[in-house]
């Protein structure tokens, strides 16, 4: 799923611009389960823009099913109608797809996207996947090195691993490589290991290792 | 939502002194609302009988009195009278909740109108219900290999209670081996000491001679799912059982010292059993790995006083919080005193040195304020911090139990029996504290003695179009009440297990969950309602 | 409401803090009202931030003591839902609305007084 956060409510404010009518709307899909833009944070953040912000004159709270599918905005294009900006609580997928339907209105983002995810017990979500379109998870044991390894190394390990975590950050980050060779050798796969994968393209390049996200508020 | 209003009834016994409720004025303010149909006053309510509510029949009832009408019971005969249901009364103390809480200057009937319209618009927004009751399923597991855990399965199958045994198949001396091996605190004579193995196997031939006993093979747990009337394991043979109850004794070790050269009960106790000689100067450092519990003082009193019998050392008892006066402590500690054995208090400022197994340790006297120096005593012991072993902290990870080193949640809290765990009806043994069996016992007899577990009033209801099946409500559950369903796709509560705190009402991200009777809308109207 | 305290506390050490409270003779400032809940836990985002948007100047949230509480871990999970608000309202700049929450004993009537004083003071209360 994707993982996203709520930008600050300042930074919120600032982006917001001087209108009669706003539009808050939710997305029910991966932001509703991230704890981020849901039903849940629609209202919250509502009654803080009204409270925050007396330049706008009513603000309206709505969600749907999901912002990505352009079907779903038939059931708000009335009250988009109404209104003059849409603040959505979507990832930017939805953000993106909400502009070109209603290309004439103003949408503001109100969600950091962060990364494709797992979550990983209440109020921690992990990067699991960098979306690079070529899969090789069948090699190295369902765990991927582009997104798990820190430097996304293809053939690894690398000198920084020690006793399963990464030099990064000792504490906090497994080694990708170690986990896919204790992978590897409950499959019996070892000699995968041995295989040299070929570089990638890495100008697009991600680094500084597998996004997290925590919420302390969230967490037991 | 039902549309039967309310009739909203306040007693005026004067609780409050001299003040005189103005009925009219705040009859024609309650009638404003659309929630009250009509409002009595009452004079002593406590007194005065029930019949006067028989005209009101089918309405709501919410009634306002003191503790006392709770007390004479007179709120159920008002609900036996009218036939009302639960969601269709509700009282409130209107002396403790109001009169008291406010100057005797302030506008009595502005607030009363605010209470009693906020209380009025909860039960508004209430569904009558009928109380339900779930019986638990038959059977115990036990879960453990120690002699706690065989203890345990004796005397539940004493009372003809059906019990399963889950043996780990490792063992390990946990706190409380000298209370176990020494005999009780009160028996003197300790000449011997028996090996804790030896003990295990006769209580375990004693415990398989019950007919409603079975063992079950170490290592055969492979999952488990709860339900409502119990719990599912399933074992890596394949076969599934039901247990309505859990007991888990869990086995539990102790931390290695950390200073090199130091021991620790447990190798303290090996050195025992092979009949080291233990003399010279023995001290026993408490508070400083770790926090006293009760059991281990108790070990390490039992210890000291077979070592200065059996060898004539001089033994030394420095400590900083443990209590003498935790129940059994407080004779074995006289005792030892009288033997000769010396106790230091300590304050904050200890130190202590290792020089390679050569000990130093430099501290003050909590009651005279006189620097103690102890130099290179012949044996150190330190007791450490109590662990779960590692099988029992797996299974505990399994079943999703809160623990904190060896204890579970809250251990100390007035609502807890410390046997208790976060999940309803799975339930702790310990090895020591008085009557730790006895009290199991009591926690297990209640659960299965019962017309069943009372479903309670404020359970989740999931509005299966909301529920994005996000999991939240699933992972913040202290009580691990919410659950998946794979069928409908949507959280499913357990209704026995919930409590009805309402985490995941409070957490839920889609708004789909609300507890039944006091729902985000009621409680939203409920505090308008106050101004 | 407009102008006033709300004060929300739960039926085990919030409401027994408070009885105590007036067992020793001190007594609300008159702008407050009360409202009870089963636990804190139950508190929402939602339904603080429209009862702040209703015009009540402060919400202050009185539950049972850390390691006591009935339901494990309400009134924690209410704390870090409290502090959560708190920041979202700081960060929002939104002056003259206060929120907190603080957790008592059933025998600390004297402090839960002093607390709301505090609290009421704060806002602008009396």
């Amino acid at each position: 799923m994707i993982v996203a956060e709520q930008k600050p409510i300042g930074e919120i404010l600032k982006k917001l611009p001087e209108v009669e009518k706003l539009l808050v709307l939710g997305c029910d899909t991966c932001v509703t389960v991230c704890l981020a833009g849901g039903e849940k944070e629609v209202k919250v953040m509502c009654s803080a823009i009204r409270m925050a912000d007396k330049k706008i004159g009513e603000v309206t709270g709505f969600s749907i099913e999901r912002q990505c599918d352009r079907e779903f905005f038939k059931e708000i294009e009335a009250v988009v109608k109404e209104s003059d900006a849409i603040l959505s609580l979507a990832c930017g997928a939805g953000v993106q797809m909400l502009s070109d339907y209603f290309e004439g209105k103003l949408v503001i983002p109100g969600l950091n996207t962060h990364f494709i995810g797992s979550n990983e017990g209440a109020g921690y979500w992990l990067e699991r996947c960098l979306g690079c379109g070529d899969c090789m998870l069948d090699i190295t044991g369902g765990i991927c090195p582009k997104t798990r390894c820190s430097k996304g190394l293809m053939n690894g390990p690398c000198g920084g691993s020690e006793n399963g975590m990464c030099e990064i950050d000792p504490l906090n980050t497994e080694c990708g490589w170690y986990l896919i060779y204790e992978r590897l050798k409950k499959l019996n796969m070892l000699q995968n290991m041995m295989t040299n994968q070929p570089p990638r393209d890495w100008s697009r390049a991600h680094d500084g290792g597998p996004r997290k996200l925590l919420r302390e508020d969230i967490q037991p | 939502m039902n549309d039967k209003k309310i009739v909203a009834v306040l007693c005026d016994h004067g609780c409050r002194n001299g003040s005189k409720i103005k009925y009219d004025e705040l009859k024609t303010n309650l009638k404003k609302s659309e929630v009250i149909e009509d409002f009595l006053l009452v004079n002593k309510a406590c007194d005065s009988g029930v019949e006067f509510l028989d005209a009101y029949k089918g309405r709501k009832i919410l009634f306002g009195g003191c503790s006392l009408l709770e007390e004479r019971g007179i709120y159920s005969k008002i609900k036996e009278r009218l036939g009302l249901k639960n969601g269709e009364f509700r009282s409130f103390d209107v002396k403790a909740d109001l009169y008291d809480l406010y100057p005797d200057k302030v506008n009595l009937e502005e607030l009363l109108v605010c209470k009693i319209l906020s209380m009025g618009t909860l039960l508004y927004h209430a569904e009558p219900y009928e109380e339900e009751r779930i019986k638990p399923a038959e059977g115990i597991l036990v879960y453990g290999d120690g002699i706690t855990a065989l203890r345990t399965a004796r005397a539940l199958a004493e009372e003809d209670i059906s019990v399963e045994v889950l043996e780990t198949g490792e063992q390990f001396l946990s706190p409380g081996l000298f209370s176990q091996h020494f005999g009780r605190p009160d028996q003197r004579g300790l000449s011997s000491v028996v090996s804790a193995d030896e003990r295990r196997k006769s209580e375990r031939n004693r415990v398989a001679g019950f007919k409603n006993v079975r063992f079950l093979p170490s290592d055969a747990f492979l999952s488990f799912e709860t339900v409502e009337d119990g719990f599912v394991f399933t074992f890596k043979s394949g076969e599934k059982r039901k247990f309505g109850t859990v007991v888990i004794a869990p086995e539990r070790e102790e931390e290695q010292s950390r200073e090199t050269g130091a021991l620790n009960l447990t190798d303290l106790y090996g050195k025992i059993v092979c009949g080291e000689p233990l003399k010279g100067e023995v001290v026993f450092l408490l508070d400083y790995a770790a926090d006293t519990s009760p059991e281990v003082f108790k070990d390490v009193l039992l210890a000291g006083k077979y070592i200065k019998r059996r060898f004539a050392s001089e033994v030394r008892i420095l400590m900083k919080n443990a209590k003498v006066s935790v129940s059994g402590a407080q004779e074995l500690y006289d005792e030892c005193r009288e033997q000769g054995i010396i106790f230091f208090k300590y304050l904050e400022d200890l130190t202590l040195k290792n020089n390679y197994g050569d000990f130093e340790i430099e501290g003050t006297d909590l009651y005279t304020g006189d620097k103690f120096l102890i130099k290179e005593p012949d044996i150190l012991v330190i007791p450490g911090r109590s662990i779960l072993s590692p099988r029992s902290k797996n299974f505990a990870e399994a079943l999703e139990l809160l623990t904190i080193s060896d204890r579970y949640p809250q251990p100390d809290s007035l609502w807890r029996l410390p046997n208790e765990t976060n999940r309803p009806g799975v339930f702790v043994a310990y090895p020591t504290g008085d009557n730790s069996i006895a009290s199991l016992l009591f926690s297990v007899r209640a659960r299965l003695s019962t017309a069943g577990i009372a479903v309670n009033e404020h359970i989740p209801v999931v509005d299966e179009d909301k529920c994005v099946y996000c999991l939240t409500c699933v992972r913040v559950c202290p009580f691990k009440a919410m659950t998946t369903d794979s069928e409908s796709r949507v959280a499913k509560v357990l209704r026995t297990v919930c409590q009805g705190c309402g985490s995941c009402a409070a957490e839920c991200p889609a708004e789909a969950i609300q507890l039944r009777n006091l729902t985000g809308e009621s409680l939203y109207q409920g505090i308008r309602a106050l101004g | 409401m407009e102008e006033s305290l709300l004060i929300i506390y739960c039926s085990e050490g919030g409401r027994k803090a408070l009885q105590k409270m007036s067992s020793e003779g001190f007594r609300l400032p008159s702008g407050v009202c009360t409202f009870e809940l089963p636990c804190t836990g139950r508190i929402n985002d939602v339904m603080l931030m429209e009862t702040l948007q209703n015009g009540v100047r402060g919400i202050f949230v009185a539950g049972c003591r850390e390691e006591n509480c009935k339901y494990l871990d309400g009134n924690k999970r209410a704390l870090r839902r409290i502090k959560r608000i708190k920041k979202l309202l700081s960060d929002a700049g939104i002056e003259g609305k206060h929120i907190e929450m603080q957790t008592f004993g059933p025998d600390e009537g004297k402090r839960l007084y002093s607390a709301i004083n505090d609290f009421a003071g704060k806002v602008g209360v009396s």
